[in-house]
């Protein structure tokens, strides 16, 4: 990280003239990988490095980025273009300089391509051995990533961390049409938990056949952890402090009041262990914490960013997010929902009937500004006494996430990872179903 | 650029591999967003990328690089991976004729990187200043991005081309309170001037989702429907489109024997394209990301199958040509066989003899969104009208379309002479990969009945 400080700093040195304050950013990965198909498997390997730029001239905020071949000079020379006709500054960069991190100890060495692709043929035999037709195509990267700030009002820090990204997508013809289904998780030093990456993507049991008498109505409805991901997305925009400066958040005036169910406890943890969205601190430097956002149900506040939280009179929580060369903006880190302690592992027992969700087709069904949603649930599961029946084609959910998260069943008592997020099963009640 | 083009050739060609390939790549993006009041731009962020991908003994290994001076380390990575893969042995890839050539977007008039950005500033202020204005209450937002992509594809069976592209969007969107949204967006290659002189599309805009402020609801069903260009397009890209990409087919065998080339698909009057030629477009390339030249495949004619989309690999395999679809969501990544243009062809019936036929159906129009599970697709319709005798009578609320392709396909009545396309720079994403530009349209089309919800 050294020789990283030292061209940063020259890169400071030559914006000093030109800029009232500026950062830089630098960002290194290395990575292997594996990708895995029915019949070929591709090892790779791979490293990027890129360097960012942000400065305030004449009151206003420039950003540019390179990967790659960089080239300081210009670097410089595109982010004063920037700053232009960029947005009004608004906020200080911060000075607190940060203990470099050691870096964690991780056991990337013990995964190699041989080892990956023998626990993806292991995956893809143990799906065979439930849907014999089954085809497994998954790929996987495993590497680290490092990130370093300095800016030229004192700020120095930098971290490592080790990430595994897996990708896993199985495929079964059936005498109904192609089942498919996707689960994508990132871990930090080791490749994920067979069984539970098992529990995401093997489909339920398809050999139930189709249910053709129509499933409309006010129901149950069980969203698998994934299926539960998409759910929050409006939340994950809800609740960012960008949204509340435009006006446009449905949250605002809420703080302090009951918003979903009791029991739901909404977290973002950028300092669980082993979670591979977990940092010190933020893209500007901040540093970060650990947020309940919703407490019992009870809506405890906006992540923000400097920019967000000068807008609207609050504190950066420390949750910047960007692309390297982009504005920054709130974000969360390790979304979490709180297990269930007493429940039971199965959800659908628990519940009783309804249906399970254990994916969401509609991009672009969803409405952040409003929480309103509509999705197409592509195929879905019946269940009755807790025992899947069949399934069904074509169902719709409509709603606002916020009403529907306020009608909690139950939760699960295991929790999935999907991307950074951290989720159980969720069991809702009286969900309108086309 | 080109004196990287030269070390790739001679690493290349100084290959002991059986077949190497190296790519580079040299992308600029620039975004400016007006929101209300509010102005934000980033970049241009530019970016290196190199992969080089060597097969050795039926076996592929693959490595990116960062810098160009560490081409033959990575080159050198990449053997000793493919020496040591566990894969299945795979057959050597159908390679298209060498040739080594170069197209470049700034021989066919100022492109768009050359306007300096306070042009592009000011439109997207102006635009969103109309847009805000036009409304007393709601918010409106524009953003315009672009991204300029100087791609060398360099293979030791001495094939060298070099493609520069300059792409650019543009995004109008209003919302009003209750989330009710109209959204507008045009892409292209090439030159700025269509961005300009859109003022009129903008009023006319603002007037319809004024329009649609109160509107009824619609039970849930099958409806005979009418679908407008831009749905047509995504239709034939959701649905059908994905299905027919070699490398998803080659690991389904049952969908690619139902998708066998003269099956049956949809109605007699199905013509389906995929053409990486139409150069104004974003989806278009004159090579693809194998250096395969673009082509026009003929997807589908008269409702039966013609054939798939192939990259070298896919082809080898299915023991046929490559079609130039191989493309690469990011660097590092394999070529996949993706859609470039891909559209519906017209027919020769007009707009208004088609809502003639409507009945008491509705009209579509607009997306917000779409996706497939490979089996069912789901399309979220920005607006809905009811027609009475010819003419769009009543908004209704949007609505989302969902269905097989087999089903939709062969219900197609007719199809109108308004052939349209449409496209975005981040219009499509496979799993686990980042969104690539494409292409999609058609004509209006009937369909004689579709779920809608």
């Amino acid at each position: 990280m050294n020789e990283v400080f030292i061209t940063g700093s020259e890169i400071l040195i030559a914006c000093e003239k030109v800029s009232t304050q500026a950062e830089v950013t630098g960002i290194s990965r290395r990575y292997n990988s594996l990708q895995f198909g029915p019949d070929n498997s591709i090892p790779g390997a791979g490293e990027r490095t890129g360097w960012g730029l942000r400065m305030t001239r004449n009151g206003k905020l420039g950003v540019s980025g390179e990967w790659g071949i960089i080239n300081p000079f210009r670097l410089v020379d595109k982010t004063i273009g920037s700053c232009r006709y960029g947005p009004e500054t608004l906020f200080d960069f911060p000075a607190e300089p940060h203990e470099s991190a050691a870096p964690e100890k991780n056991d990337l060495e013990a995964i190699t391509h041989e080892s990956v692709h023998d626990y993806l043929n292991t995956l893809q035999n143990k799906i065979k051995e439930i849907h014999p037709l089954a085809n497994l195509s998954a790929r996987i990267q495993w590497g680290e990533d490092s990130f370093a700030i300095l800016n030229s009002c004192g700020l120095l820090g930098s971290y490592s961390k080790a990430v595994v990204s897996s990708s896993f997508s199985v495929t079964i013809p059936t005498d109904n049409g192609l089942l498919q289904s996707g689960y994508f998780l990132k871990t930090t030093d080791s490749l994920p938990v067979m069984s539970l990456v098992l529990d995401m993507i093997v489909l339920p049991d398809h050999r139930k056949g189709l249910i053709s008498t129509g499933i409309a109505g006010r129901k149950n409805v069980v969203f698998s952890p994934v299926a539960f991901s998409m759910l929050l997305q409006a939340v994950r925009t809800g609740i960012s402090g960008k949204l509340l400066a435009e006006g446009a958040s449905p949250l605002a005036a809420m703080e302090g009041k009951q918003v979903l169910a009791k029991s739901l406890t909404i977290r973002d943890l950028p300092h669980l262990s082993s979670c591979a969205a977990s940092v010190p601190f933020d893209s500007e430097g901040v540093p970060t914490q650990d947020k309940t956002i919703f407490e019992g149900g009870i809506f405890n506040g906006f992540l923000h960013d400097l920019r967000s939280a000068a807008q609207c009179n609050a504190v950066s929580t420390g949750s910047s997010g960007r692309n390297l060369g982009e504005h920054s903006r709130p974000v969360c880190t390790n979304l979490t929902v709180d297990p269930s302690m007493d429940g039971s592992t199965n959800t659908l027992a628990e519940t009783g009937s309804g249906i399970l969700v254990t994916s969401i087709l509609s991009a672009g069904g969803g409405n952040a500004a409003s929480g309103s949603f509509t999705f197409d649930c592509g195929r879905t599961y019946v269940f009755r006494r807790g025992e899947i029946q069949g399934f069904y084609h074509g169902c719709v959910l409509s709603g606002n996430v916020y009403d529907v998260l306020s009608k909690v069943n139950t939760l699960g008592s295991i929790q999935y990872r999907v991307g950074t997020d951290l989720l159980p099963f969720i069991s809702l009640s009286d969900i309108s179903v086309r | 650029m080109q004196k990287y083009r030269d070390l790739a050739e001679k690493a290349a060609a100084a290959t002991e591999a059986d077949f190497a390939e190296i790519r580079l790549s040299l992308t600029s993006r620039t975004t400016v967003v007006q929101a209300g009041l509010t102005h934000m731009n980033s970049g241009p962020v530019e970016q290196f990328t190199g992969t080089a991908r060597v097969f050795i003994s039926g076996r592929w290994g693959m490595c990116e690089f960062s810098a160009p001076e560490h081409m033959h380390t990575a080159m050198d990575k990449a053997a000793a991976l493919a020496l040591h893969s566990r894969s299945d042995i795979v057959p050597f890839p159908t390679l298209p004729p060498a040739c080594r050539d170069t197209f470049s977007d700034d021989s066919r008039g100022v492109p768009l990187s050359d306007v300096p950005l306070r042009e592009k500033a000011f439109l997207c202020r102006h635009y969103c200043d109309l847009l805000g204005a036009s409304l007393s209450f709601g918010s409106a937002r524009v953003a315009y991005e672009e991204i300029t992509r100087d791609r060398i594809i360099v293979n030791s069976s001495g094939t060298s081309v070099r493609e520069i592209e300059n792409l650019g969007s543009m995004k109008t969107q209003l919302v009003l309170p209750g989330g009710l949204v109209a959204s507008e967006e045009i892409s292209l290659r090439g030159s700025f001037d269509p961005f300009k002189g859109r003022e009129k599309m903008l009023d006319k805009m603002s007037r319809d989702l004024l329009l649609r402020e109160t509107t009824a609801c619609i039970a849930p069903g099958e409806a005979r429907v009418i679908l407008d260009p831009e749905l047509t397009g995504i239709l034939i890209h959701e649905a059908f489109g994905h299905l027919i990409e070699a490398d998803f087919l080659e690991k389904n065998p049952a969908v690619a024997y139902l998708l066998r080339p003269g099956s049956r698909i949809g109605s007699e009057c199905v013509n389906i394209v995929d053409n990486s030629l139409l150069m104004d477009q974003p989806g278009s390339m004159n090579w693809d990301d194998e250096g395969t030249p673009g082509s026009m495949t003929q997807l589908v004619s008269s409702g039966k199958i013609v054939n798939w989309l192939h990259t070298m690999e896919t082809a080898a395999r299915a023991k046929t040509r490559p079609t130039g679809n191989a493309r690469i969501s990011d660097p590092g990544r394999l070529p996949e066989a993706r859609m470039t243009c891909t559209y519906m062809e017209a027919g020769t019936t007009s707009i208004d003899k088609l809502k003639l036929h409507l009945d008491n159906g509705l009209y579509l129009k607009g997306f917000m969104g779409g996706a497939t599970d490979m089996d069912r697709f789901s399309i979220a319709v920005q607006e809905a009208w009811t027609v009475r005798n010819g003419v769009l009578h009543k908004p209704v609320t949007p609505v989302v379309l969902a269905g097989k392709v087999t089903d939709v396909l062969g219900s197609i009545l007719d199809r109108g002479d308004d052939l349209k396309l449409s496209g975005s720079l981040s219009g499509c994403s496979r799993r686990g990969g980042s969104a690539i530009p494409v292409t999609y349209g058609g004509p209006h089309i009937l369909i004689s009945g579709m779920q809608v919800s």
